[in-house]
């Protein structure tokens, strides 16, 4: 076992801080020139969208994920921005690189690499969240138009979003899952209705989408008609590798840790009680076991052997790990954990840990729930029997 | 051995859930979200089932009832989420019942127990000091013994018209609203449970007859209240989340 980096990766690794150190200053973070700019000459040198064709505005680069974790690390050191963030860029740009055809790519990814395309994922409907297969809203081919009556919730910043992909029944008669279509849509054509949903942290962050009549170009179809499905699920891999990640808990756990020595309880750091030193001695542990539970798949990778077992766990103890650091956060808080997250002044503003709070009980739905992360552990990974045959044994 | 409600309990326990069915059932609590102020419809109807005299004297016209009744009452609240003070009414009235002056109960017990006076319960102090062996507030020297200082997260502070207010050394005071007591409303997770940090200025204070014992029982009845209120919130959590569980298909 070796965990350095081999001496063309340590080369790389110059490289890139040297690249960060001349071309970036986090003062300017707020200039968008500048950041446009910026990302622009990263993707020129292959740092950024390594897996998108430089055809589509990528920075076409062979496989390689230390290099990936290399960058990422470097990047985040320095305080560079990585890829913009998003939908968009995040989940359309992989599966349409996947499902699309050349025209699609060509008039869709690079205006989304680019910034200028934001995109809603337009996928759990009211009664069809983890269970995309029940989804109602439909999409009707008349001439050489789809055009889409529906309702979806739960839509992620839909009211700064230009455009949707959207999973839409097609196939009326077809069995649930063959029904569905994989439809891009403009959200500046008629008939498109955002309203954003107050949430219980305060924020607005999620929306409802009303597609009344709305109508898009029969090309827009990614893949083929009642295939959405398919062509859904290779969103879903990317948005939980996506999640997946643990360079954040780690952070996390380090800002708990900051929490504990600074806050008082009765009079004594909250580091000092035994019982939260127990709780962050557990939480440490779970996170140690991710990090190099991610070396080891980051080994994997570079070898191409699959991650099996190992990779579908990601998500659901990222997750676990979120709540966990939250709700010990939300404990060494004690009364400021009675505020709305927003409110600042003179309690130190340690309500901010009430968002992560109520962000981590979201994380437990978003991007496949937690439950059904469990069902894709047992069936896929221990090889237990699906579901809804169990329930039929004898 | 006999460890059930009795049926005046269960009697009781039914009026109090008849009105909130009424005005709070099927999702209506939606409408209290964005509301700060206390809906006074709302607190007269529920005080006039005289739940804040539960646990008086009947001699000083309440309804002499036990501790286990006024929990099964919360409990009904918090399964509601009920956006009212029944609570901190109810326990000041027996406060005030049971160790105030004759002055005292006379200026406050009927007001309280008919709803016309709010009370609120001012204990909470920075730095989580919420237990009465943690509480800094004291008398100052000069004014006549008055409050100067701060109580944190006070329930429902905004509408109160007089506070109990925790001192150091196992006091409590009873505390008027009027200009000295100056009210900064706070933006609190749970809506229905509006809070707010009272500043005193020179308040007038009137002593209630406090001590250790006394002073730790109302604390002790405020948790278990408390505790009760969350006990029907989440059984009303647990019974929604199967009927949903149970209607719904994937």
């Amino acid at each position: 076992m070796d965990l350095s980096y081999s001496p063309d990766h340590i080369d790389f690794q110059q490289q890139v801080r040297e690249f960060l150190r001349k071309e970036w200053t986090p003062a300017k973070a707020g200039d968008r020139q500048y950041v446009r700019a910026f990302r622009a000459q990263a993707t020129e040198l292959g740092y950024l969208y390594r897996s998108v064709p430089r055809r589509y505005g990528g920075g076409e680069q062979p496989p390689d994920v230390v290099k990936a974790e290399i960058i990422r690390e470097a990047f985040g050191a320095a305080r560079a921005p990585m890829e913009v963030p998003g939908n968009g860029v995040a989940l359309l740009t992989p599966t349409l690189l996947e499902w699309g055809t050349e025209a699609q790519k060509e008039r869709f990814i690079p205006a989304t690499v680019r910034g200028e395309y934001l995109w809603a994922q337009g996928y759990s409907e009211p009664g069809a969240g983890s269970d995309l297969a029940s989804l109602r809203s439909k999409a009707e081919l008349v001439g050489d138009e789809w055009i889409i009556n529906g309702h979806k919730i739960w839509t992620t910043l839909a009211y700064t979003s230009t455009h949707m992909f959207a999973l839409l029944r097609t196939e009326p008669d077809a069995p649930k899952h063959a029904g569905l279509s994989y439809i891009l849509l403009d959200f500046k054509q008629p008939g498109v209705k955002v309203r954003p949903i107050r949430q219980i942290n305060g924020q607005q962050e999620f929306c409802e989408v009303f597609l009344d009549g709305v109508r898009t170009p029969a090309d827009w179809l990614v893949g083929e008609r009642g295939k959405g499905w398919q062509v859904s699920r290779t969103t879903l891999k990317f948005e939980r590798n996506h999640v997946g990640s643990s360079t954040r808990t780690v952070g996390m756990v380090k800002q708990l840790i900051k929490l504990a020595q600074r806050t008082k309880i009765d009079g004594r750091p909250a580091i000092e009680h035994e019982d939260i030193r127990q709780r962050l001695a557990v939480i440490e542990g779970y996170v140690e076991a991710q990090v190099w539970s991610g070396y080891h798949q980051l080994t994997l990778a570079g070898k191409q052997a699959p991650a099996g077992v190992l990779g579908l766990t990601n998500k659901l103890s990222t997750t676990n790990t979120y709540h966990r650091v939250a709700s010990l956060a939300a404990d060494i808080i004690g009364a400021s954990a009675l505020l709305e997250p927003k409110h600042e002044g003179d309690r130190g503003g340690a309500e901010k840990w009430m968002n992560q709070y109520f962000g981590s009980l979201g994380l437990s739905i978003a991007g496949g729930t937690s439950n059904i992360q469990r069902n894709i552990l047992a069936e896929r990974g221990l090889g237990l029997p699906r579901a809804d045959q169990a329930d039929r044994e004898p | 051995m006999n460890f059930d409600l009795s049926d005046e309990q269960r009697a009781i326990a039914d009026a109090v859930r008849s009105v909130l069915e009424d005005r709070l059932g099927d999702a209506k609590i939606g409408a209290y979200l964005e509301r700060v102020e206390l809906d006074e419809a709302l607190w007269s109807e529920v005080c006039g089932l005289g739940v804040c005299g539960i646990l008086v004297r009947e001699a000083s016209g309440g309804m002499q009832m036990d501790m286990v009744t006024m929990a099964v009452i919360a409990e009904v609240l918090g399964s509601y989420a009920a956006p009212l003070p029944i609570v901190p009414n109810a326990l000041a009235a027996w406060l005030i019942d049971r160790s105030g002056s004759p002055e005292q109960r006379d200026r406050w017990l009927a007001k309280l127990i008919s709803g016309e006076a709010k009370a609120a319960f001012a204990l909470g102090e920075a730095e989580d000091r919420w237990l009465p062996d943690t509480w800094t507030l004291r008398r100052g020297e000069s004014g006549g013994g008055s409050l100067t200082g701060w109580k944190r997260n006070v329930e429902w502070g905004a509408a109160a018209d007089l506070f109990i207010v925790g001192l150091s050394g196992d006091q409590l005071a009873l505390v008027e609203a009027n200009d000295t007591t100056v009210r900064h409303a706070l933006d609190s997770v749970d809506r229905t449970r509006r809070l707010a940090d009272m500043e005193f200025r020179e308040s007038a204070a009137q002593s209630i007859e406090g001590g250790a014992e006394s002073v730790s029982q109302l604390v002790d009845a405020l948790l278990v209240l408390l505790a009760a209120d969350a006990c029907g919130a989440a059984a009303t959590a647990m019974s929604r989340a199967v009927n949903y569980a149970k209607e719904r298909k994937q």
